[in-house]
């Protein structure tokens, strides 16, 4: 039928707590040879598209092109992808959710009602959270890291810093400018292509939220000593290095005590589905209505079809 | 128990004299002539009975603030226990419509109720009153949509708090809220025209250009069906993605299936007792695809390797356990810092990207 070692989530207690028997998950495994979290993320964070209710509802959304078009997979069948709903009530953060997938991959517990053999290999996850996309971004400071080097950001960090303050208006384009081509040069060829120079500062930077989780989020502050070598805005005391705990997950942040006020829901990634997980009841049975519906989609999408695996937890 | 006088009150009920010849068709399939016998009567608390009353607490509560600030507006059906009479003093009577309201109502500390009472009745003309009662309260919402848009016009300072306080539920009164602020000639529409209740709420998802466009339609003469706002709505909704489904089919023309995963994590278990070459060689194998390229660690990666063998293999031992919390969370984000670093630097010896990057 399908090759079962194909890749799965870590089933480690996660920010949502454990998995349930009987629930049925749509997982976004990690692989040796995939590909880093970065590059399934959207940079800057994108609206949620008017009149979708989407707040604690997974739902199924048919991909269409430009044209208006249904888009069809390998085998000429409609792409169906999920949308997903992540909680601020697990994931205060979209950090949190975003380190942890890091971490342990994507594990999304489903609505068994949905028709789930809609979905296929070419499905994406995509997902929302309530504080990701950022308002309040031209007033802020640019992110000191963009790891999707999106050169927007980078060329608006010159134009943003201490020193530039009192510089007439051409005189900061121009850094901006520099700066632009400067960073833009760094990365030609690795992700994106250059922007054209009218694109500057195109947009909030998604991994500015790292920097807008309060200190007081963090488990662990260690602070950085002012004559210490550490990460800082020009102009700036070193930031604090704080490690924040979600579930299994530690990761680390450094609080610039900017704002968050502006952060609003938005999307924040397309992740690839690698699978199902059914979580077996104690009795070793698994929820048989969502097997079904699973079943059926191998049958329909063949070898484009979704691998599936029963599990404890 | 002291008698308690039930005052009854004259029941001055067109409608239901009037009897259409379609009810009277009812009526005789229900196996009866007319409509019970039937008075509004103040009934005390205590000689109602209220069938599944444990299954009904707990939803029966919220409409206690409500009740508490302004009583019962619809009186609860009754009908009196088999065998006795509607004015005896000490007949009980069972609830067959509005149980929630006599719950509430005794929890509100009411003793005494306005309600319905019949004389007699049977097992299908009882389903059918609540039946018809759920209809008829079914429909309600239109009129909690014209009443709160009666607020707005009349610029009540009210909040959601406000209403709240009487016992709503705030997310039906939210949603309520919404459709009453709809443009005022797709409102009159939906309050005039019997359009569903789902309909209107979808109605309010769109955005004001779609409604005024729904407006348009329907001047044309055009009904506003469910399935007609949904195309719009899903229409719109599509436009919203478009820059999501333009990157998502750009990318998926350019990964075989199963390459597009997430890069994974190391096991340090593995590579310690294995050659790293042959392992993740194996598990690129394993994950269906075709031979990996040549990922052998550099001494670099090498020596991180053994650096988070050594942080995993303290993190299982017992003197791990009896160090201080702040040196365990140090550990495991050392631990997971540097199983990320490791990836990265392994994936990076990898040139064959499968996926486009999103901008």
């Amino acid at each position: 039928m399908f090759d079962l070692d194909f890749p799965k989530a870590d089933p480690v207690p996660r920010g949502c707590g454990e998995r349930e028997p009987g629930g049925v998950y749509a997982e976004s495994g990690l692989s040796p040879r995939g590909r880093p979290l970065e590059e399934f993320l959207f940079d800057p964070p994108l609206p949620i598209p008017e009149g979708l209710d989407l707040i604690n509802k997974p739902q199924l959304w048919q991909r269409m092109l430009a044209s208006g078009e249904p888009a069809l997979d390998a085998n000429d069948l409609p792409i169906f992808d999920l949308l997903i709903w992540v909680g601020e009530e697990h994931y205060p953060y979209c950090c949190d959710y975003l380190e942890e997938t890091r971490q342990f991959g994507s594990s999304r517990r489903l609505n068994p009602n949905l028709d789930l053999s809609l979905l296929s290999r070419s499905s994406r996850m995509i997902l929302a959270h309530p504080h990701v996309l950022n308002l309040q971004w031209h007033e802020q400071r640019p992110p000191l890291d963009c790891k999707k080097a999106v050169p927007g950001h980078d060329a608006a960090l010159a134009a943003s810093d201490d020193e530039v303050e009192g510089a007439t208006s051409e005189a900061v384009e121009e850094m901006s400018l520099s700066a632009f081509a400067y960073r833009a040069g760094d990365h030609a060829g690795t992700l994106l292509p250059a922007l054209p120079l009218e694109s500057l500062r195109t947009g909030p930077c998604l991994f500015k939220l790292w920097e807008l989780i309060p200190q007081e989020a963090a488990q662990m502050v260690i602070d950085v000593a002012a004559d210490e070598a550490g990460e800082r805005h020009p102009g700036t005391a070193p930031l604090p290095l704080c490690l924040r705990e979600i579930g299994s997950t530690i990761y680390q942040y450094r609080p610039t005590g900017e704002s968050a006020d502006g952060l609003v829901p938005g999307l924040f990634a397309a992740l690839p589905i690698t699978g199902f997980a059914l979580i077996r009841y104690h009795d070793g049975s698994v929820d048989d209505r969502a097997k079904a519906k699973i079943l059926a989609g191998l049958e329909a999408h063949e070898s484009h079809a979704l691998p599936f695996y029963e599990t404890d937890r | 128990m002291p008698s308690t006088h039930v005052p009854v009150l004259e029941v001055e009920d067109e409608d239901i004299r009037e009897v259409t010849p379609a009810t009277a068709v009812l009526w005789r399939r229900l196996g009866i002539e007319a409509l019970p016998e039937h008075e509004t009567m103040l009934l005390p608390t205590e000689r109602l009975v209220v069938p599944d009353a444990d299954h009904l607490v707990r939803s029966a509560k919220r409409l206690v603030k409500s009740i508490q600030h302004v009583g019962i507006l619809q009186n609860p059906s009754v009908v009196v226990k088999a065998g006795a009479d509607i004015h005896d003093a000490d007949a009980t009577f069972e609830v067959i419509a509005g149980r929630r309201r006599v719950l509430a109502a005794c929890l509100a500390g009411l003793t005494v109720i306005k309600c319905e009472a019949y004389a007699a009745s049977t097992m299908p003309l009882s389903a059918l009153l609540a039946l018809i009662e759920n209809e008829q309260r079914s429909a309600a919402w239109v009129r909690e949509v014209e009443a709160l848009r009666c607020l707005i016009d009349e610029g009540v300072g009210m909040t959601l708090d406000d209403l709240a306080a009487f016992g709503f539920d705030r997310a039906t009164l939210a949603e309520r809220l919404k459709i009453a602020q709809l443009p005022a000639p797709l409102l009159n529409r939906v309050l005039t025209e019997g359009v569903s209740r789902e309909v209107a709420r979808k109605l309010v998802r769109l955005t004001q250009a779609q409604q005024e466009r729904v407006v348009r339609l329907a001047d044309a003469g055009e009904e506003i069906t469910a399935e007609r706002v949904n195309d719009l709505l899903r229409a719109q909704i599509n436009a919203g993605f478009v820059p999501i489904h333009s990157a998502l089919v750009n990318g998926s023309d350019d990964h075989s299936p199963g390459q597009l995963t997430l890069v994974s994590n190391l096991s340090p278990e593995r590579l310690l007792t294995t050659p790293e070459c042959e392992v993740q060689a194996g598990q690129a194998a394993g994950a269906g695809k075709e031979s990996a390229p040549d990922m052998c660690p550099s001494t670099s990666t090498a020596s991180m390797t053994s650096l988070l063998a050594a942080l995993h293999a303290f993190a299982q031992s017992p003197d791990y356990r009896t160090t201080p919390q702040a040196v365990q969370t140090l550990t495991q984000a050392l631990e997971q810092q540097l199983r990320l670093a490791l990836r990265e630097a392994l994936s990076s010896s990898q040139s064959d990207p499968t996926v486009q990057p999103h901008s």
